[in-house]
């Protein structure tokens, strides 16, 4: 690559993390194929809902411990109005469908190998979540996770599921 | 990962000693990581060369050591990863003594009468804490212990990113180390003696693309005390005095390695290293290895390592007349180069890892950085093989 | 050749490799799947490494390693 082009590069990236979607801002929409089905799902299907995205990959350490704590997370909250869908950024599907079939989990599991979906959010770092409220608007942005992170999410969910409670 | 994998009670109680010495930081009851994380066991058997020709006094069997490795990496704390590393070795041969000049002025060895039989245990204990984001900062406390050899060392070192491709890591390590040579008295050797090494380290590793990444580092080291060798004696006019060397080295190492993700399933490793120290020492060591996924878990890393280095100042064979402070005939200061080629194949069942590997050193002196004029019948080849097991807990 | 102007001219091409062109192309966080590979790693097994720089180091009269070397031992 030459230097130009390599330099284009870099200010492309530049203004892509310029962009990076931040609390308050709302959520980029995507429809994207779960692993188990073959409709893609809607982001904006879930308005009203309180929707936990987060993006992870079979390779990457703290996703794989994260997965298991945000399924209990989906057990707790399965009477309220809340959905999580995780972005799959595996390269190979088949590191993905394999690491599911290992640790499976009831919540939806969509693919963006691409990971297009990934770059409109403006990712920092794996895995990240966004906490989105009723209305589509990002209101928590996580980097990384370790497992005392669970707690704040729950607190953090609860308080945006009351919130759109009082509202409506 | 897997919640269900419960050390045993024996582990158990190992890591909750080590948990209790590092002083535990709260471990959450709802944390779903294991707090071990591998457990490792490897032998090792070592074999030199022997002496192509009968030499003049002795046996031509050289060294042969074995050794056994057991490791252990156990969670200690939220971020705290702490991994334990205990080696017990057993030596024996016989190892070269001092050479005197042949007929045809050819240095002919003369090796201790004496089969050595000896045994080294060391302990090595670091403790990592991981603030997250790759910034890591890990502290390091050593000993090593032998009948007339103990060595205490400490070292911290720390990685922290400087932007999302390119990470900084530095450190430094002081070691002291105390000899109680055998024998001292009878053979007139040196009774005590110590000696204090200072290394540091610097280093940047970028990445490169998706595919590779490269790291560059500078390592600097001082030595002061006893850096002679207590057994060793060199020939000094016809006759022979203890191996005698400067109180004081310093030496400097330039890294660069580069990894490179060739396919789905298989990387390149590449490293190059160029080392020089204040005795006049120069030397190139290039390392090229393939990791190859197979079928069903098995892994071959077939590997190639070239390694030249030219003479110390004071090195000689056998010296003529006595001029000059320090004499070594030592063939690890002479000039020599080696080349050596390793397999290793692995299997993974599960959370079990078996592996066995080879490797094969050819040493000579025709490989020498700059040539050499004379060739040490000391320059030693070997060849070691090695197997061993891992449980991964994750 | 002198040992000197070969280790230098080593030297100046491994320096030229690294620091040739501008920067690396960024990569982006989710694309960072090879590189967390085990395979990927500086010393993906930290035992047999360490094995292998305790033999190389006591035939070796020079040595040398990105990080903290460890302590010392009767065999060099």
């Amino acid at each position: 690559m030459s230097t130009r082009l390599r330099c284009a590069a870099i200010l492309l990236w530049v203004a892509a993390t310029a962009l990076a979607v931040e609390p308050g801002t709302p959520a980029p929409d995507f429809a994207l194929r779960p692993f188990d089905a073959t409709s893609p799902v809607r982001l904006s299907d879930y308005r009203g809902k309180v929707v936990l995205v987060d993006f992870w990959a079979s390779w990457c350490a703290p996703c794989r411990q994260s997965l298991p704590l945000y399924e209990q997370l989906r057990a707790g909250f399965a009477a309220e109005d809340f959905a999580i869908l995780a972005v799959n950024l595996d390269e190979d599907a088949a590191d993905a469908r394999a690491f599911l079939a290992q640790h499976p989990v009831k919540y939806i599991t969509l693919q963006n190998p691409q990971g297009d979906i990934a770059r409109a959010f403006g990712l920092k770092g794996m895995p990240s979540s966004y906490l989105i409220d009723r209305d589509g608007v990002v209101r928590e942005r996580h980097v990384g996770f370790e497992p005392a992170d669970i707690d704040t999410l729950k607190r953090e969910i609860a308080a945006l599921i009351a919130q759109g409670r009082h509202a409506s | 990962m897997s919640a269900s994998k419960r050390p045993s009670p024996s582990l158990s109680l190992l890591l909750a000693a080590s948990a209790a010495l590092v002083g535990n930081r709260s471990a959450r009851a709802d944390e779903a990581a294991p707090p071990l994380q591998s457990v490792g066991y490897r032998f090792h058997v070592y074999d030199e060369d022997a002496f192509p020709d009968r030499p003049v006094i002795g046996s031509p069997q050289r060294y042969h050591v074995d050794s056994q490795q057991l490791a252990l990496s156990a969670r200690a704390g939220e971020r705290e990863t702490l991994t334990l590393n205990a080696v017990h070795e057993v030596m024996s041969g016989s190892s070269p003594w001092y050479l005197v000049p042949g007929p045809d002025r050819r240095p002919i060895q003369v090796l201790s009468g004496a089969t050595i039989r000896d045994h080294r245990n060391a302990i090595d204990v670091a403790l990592t804490h991981d603030a997250g984001g790759n910034d890591t900062t890990t502290l390091d406390v050593s000993y090593s212990q032998e009948r007339d050899y103990h060595a205490a060392a400490i070292g911290a070192q720390r990685s922290v990113p400087l932007s999302s491709a390119l990470t900084l890591g530095f450190g430094g390590s002081l070691s002291h180390d105390r000899l109680r040579p055998t024998d001292a008295i009878l053979y007139g050797r040196i009774e005590r003696a110590e000696k204090n090494t200072w290394s540091t380290f610097g280093s940047l590793s970028l990445v490169l693309s998706k595919y590779a990444v490269v790291e560059s580092g500078l390592q600097l080291t001082l030595q002061s005390g006893y850096l002679s060798d207590p057994y060793k004696l060199v020939t000094v006019a016809d006759q022979q005095i203890a191996d005698t060397r400067p109180d004081r080295r310093g030496e400097a190492a330039w890294l660069v390695r580069y990894r490179l993700a060739a396919t789905a399933r298989a990387s390149l490793h590449a490293d190059a290293r160029l080392a020089a120290n204040s005795w006049g020492q120069h030397s190139v060591t290039l390392e090229l290895g393939w990791y190859q996924e197979l079928a069903d878990g098995w892994r071959l890393i077939p590997g190639v390592r070239y390694y030249a280095q030219d003479r110390a100042r004071f090195y000689a064979p056998f010296f003529d007349h006595a001029d000059g402070r320090y004499f070594s005939s030592d063939y690890r200061l002479g000039a020599f180069g080696a080349l050596s080629a390793s397999l290793d194949l692995r299997k993974r069942f599960g959370h079990w890892e078996l592996s066995a590997g080879a490797e094969r050193y050819h040493a000579a002196t025709r490989y020498a950085l700059g040539g050499a004029d004379l060739a040490d019948p000391a320059t030693v080849s070997y060849s070691r093989l090695f197997a061993g097991l891992d449980y991964h807990f994750d | 050749m002198r040992p000197e102007s070969r280790a230098r001219r080593l030297w100046l091409v491994l320096a030229a490799a690294l620091l040739g062109g501008c920067a690396a192309t960024p990569v982006a966080p989710w694309e960072r799947g090879r590189l967390a590979r085990w395979d990927m790693g500086w010393d993906p097994d930290p035992l047999q490494a360490a094995m292998d720089r305790h033999s190389h180091f006591s035939k070796e009269g020079t040595s040398g390693e990105i990080g903290a070397a460890g302590g010392g031992c009767g065999c060099n």
